[in-house]
């Protein structure tokens, strides 16, 4: 039996968190370089971000390539021959110069590096050098790439920027591994694949998809009935965090979500026709009647966010104290038929169009907060979830 | 607007009255659905959803005729184009009355990659001449 709604609209969840405090937040973390320093070298340095899917690169070669910044370097996940993938700095191991020059996916033989035709395979040996005969200490054994600190849960690819990570990414997930770990993740295919750079701070990035007190303004032209203001049921499970986002009983679907839900199911599609979409283990754990998606983050700064017969993720890839790669792929439960397929066009267009109405407002706030202006952030309990990340990354900062 | 030839257009049976939208209107990816959405004006927006919106249902009813794969026979490719066309202008007419929405990423700047998987290609013809073929 489902659980009405209405009781945990009206909960103020901050009383069960008193650790979090309930005063204003100091801006200094959203504005200093110094304190991005900090957090690169406290938080960042060993840290699980989420890198892609496996189901992204399914084929033997297939390889997607990552700038990180953060890191100053460049990271290759590649699946091999073998079907396995790995991850390797981007970086030839004769004079350093990049062996696949543009971020992206891809899909490689071999590597090979266009400065001299070093050549490795796809599991990173060193396979072909020119003139060979001319290196008088070469040791080709020695001379692989480079791994990069990579696990996978789920099919989940998690880079570390440490090559002795302090915790394995499982124990590094703990209870929000545990919530999630029934999900069918393995049964979905990437739908679609968006990114932007924006000129904000990577937590004032992550805040605007943490809350739903901003979806009656962001969101009146892109979805001005499917949601209700308010998230319910915030779960911290050690730095992570997950939360549930409810469907509006005064839902109005318009006549594309309308035919859109005879076709596929999807996030909007599901809320005009909640007997379409089948109950996901992994999802809705308090069992809502207005269930839409489950928000989960893992700290610092990927989320994975669970619906019925979809998923998506966000990666937020810190770049300077004000400067944020974000990336969002979206999937799906595979279409059988071409109608099944036009039918998730809607998940598509209706995500990139939202989202893009999330990240409208960062830089202005960004802006709004180097200007000085701000002595403070002033938070409500619907905003509980920028609480907690603000705290845990206070403790990683500064060890309190 | 289109040097298409006459072949290039050509549509399954029964949905020859879609011609001359082909050479415009069938984007084969996201990015360029997008982007044709955004920049035409919202009375031809209009004009195709009120043309192409009558027929989605006989439209998919056609194409699941057709095996689910990364292949469609070229003519079903162009109407399955028509109609994921559709779906992206009536986001526009729809929900946000206007081809674009003002407070939001400039589109410039909010990247679409185009997938692998999600890009369907013209099947070989069975009917079309193969100069390198042996079979009678």
């Amino acid at each position: 039996m489902s659980r009405e709604i209405e009781p945990l609209l009206d909960r103020l969840y901050g009383a069960d968190h008193p650790e979090l405090g309930s005063g204003p937040l100091s801006i200094e973390p959203y504005v200093s370089p110094m304190y991005f320093d900090l957090e690169r070298r406290r938080i960042f340095n060993d840290a699980w971000l989420l890198a892609c899917h496996e189901s992204d690169i399914p084929n033997p070669g297939d390889y997607v390539i990552k700038a990180v910044a953060l890191f100053r370097t460049s990271i290759l996940i590649v699946r091999g021959a073998d079907s396995r993938v790995r991850a390797f700095h981007n970086v030839c191991q004769h004079r350093g110069n990049k062996i696949i020059c543009e971020n992206g996916y891809g899909n490689a033989p071999a590597l090979f590096c266009k400065f001299h035709g070093w050549t490795y395979a796809l599991d990173g040996r060193l396979r072909g050098v020119p003139e060979l005969d001319r290196f008088q200490t070469l040791d080709k054994q020695q001379r692989g790439l480079k791994p990069f600190s990579m696990q996978i849960w789920k099919g989940f690819v998690f880079v570390n920027a440490s090559t002795t990570p302090s915790k394995t990414l499982r124990e590094y997930l703990g209870t929000l591994g545990d919530a999630l770990d029934d999900y069918p993740f393995e049964s979905m295919r990437p739908l679609a694949h968006h990114s932007a750079t924006v000129r904000a701070n990577w937590k004032v990035s992550i805040n605007a998809f943490q809350e739903a007190y901003h979806v009656p303004t962001i969101h009146a032209i892109s979805a001005p009935t499917l949601f209700i203001n308010r998230l319910v049921h915030f779960r911290f499970h050690g730095p992570h965090r997950a939360m549930t986002l409810p469907i509006s009983a005064d839902f109005k679907p318009k006549p594309l979500e309308i035919l859109s839900s005879q076709l596929a199911s999807g996030m909007s599609q599901n809320a005009v026709d909640p007997s379409k979409a089948a109950r996901f283990p992994g999802t809705n754990p308090h069992n809502i009647a207005n269930f839409s998606f489950d928000i989960n983050v893992v700290f610092p700064s990927s989320f994975i966010d669970v619906g019925e017969g979809y998923f998506f993720t966000y990666e937020f890839w810190p770049i300077d104290v004000n400067e944020t790669l974000f990336i969002m792929r979206t999937y799906a439960t595979p279409a059988k038929t071409w109608s099944q397929r036009l039918g998730q066009e809607l998940s598509i267009i209706f995500l990139r169009e939202g989202v893009s109405e999330d990240l409208s407002t960062l830089e202005s706030t960004q802006e709004g907060l180097e200007s000085g202006a701000l002595e403070s952030m002033i938070l409500s309990d619907q905003e509980i979830a920028i609480r907690h990340q603000h705290h845990i990354v206070e403790q990683y900062v500064h060890g309190v | 607007m289109t040097d298409a030839t006459e072949n290039d257009c050509a549509l399954p049976k029964g949905f020859a009255h879609f011609k001359d939208l082909v050479g415009h209107w069938a984007k084969p990816t996201e990015h360029e659905r997008r982007e044709l959405r955004a920049t035409s004006s919202i009375d031809a927006l209009k004009a195709y959803y009120e043309r192409v919106g009558p027929e989605i249902a006989v439209i998919t009813r056609h194409l699941d005729g057709f095996p689910f794969g990364p292949t469609l026979p070229s003519p079903e490719l162009r109407l399955l184009q028509i109609a994921q066309m559709y779906m992206e202008v009536a986001w526009a007419v729809e929900v946000l009355g206007a081809p674009e929405e003002s407070d939001q990423v400039p589109r410039d700047r909010w990247r679409i990659t185009t997938l692998r998987s999600q890009t369907v290609l013209a099947a070989a013809s069975p009917d079309a001449p193969r100069r390198d073929s042996n079979v009678p």
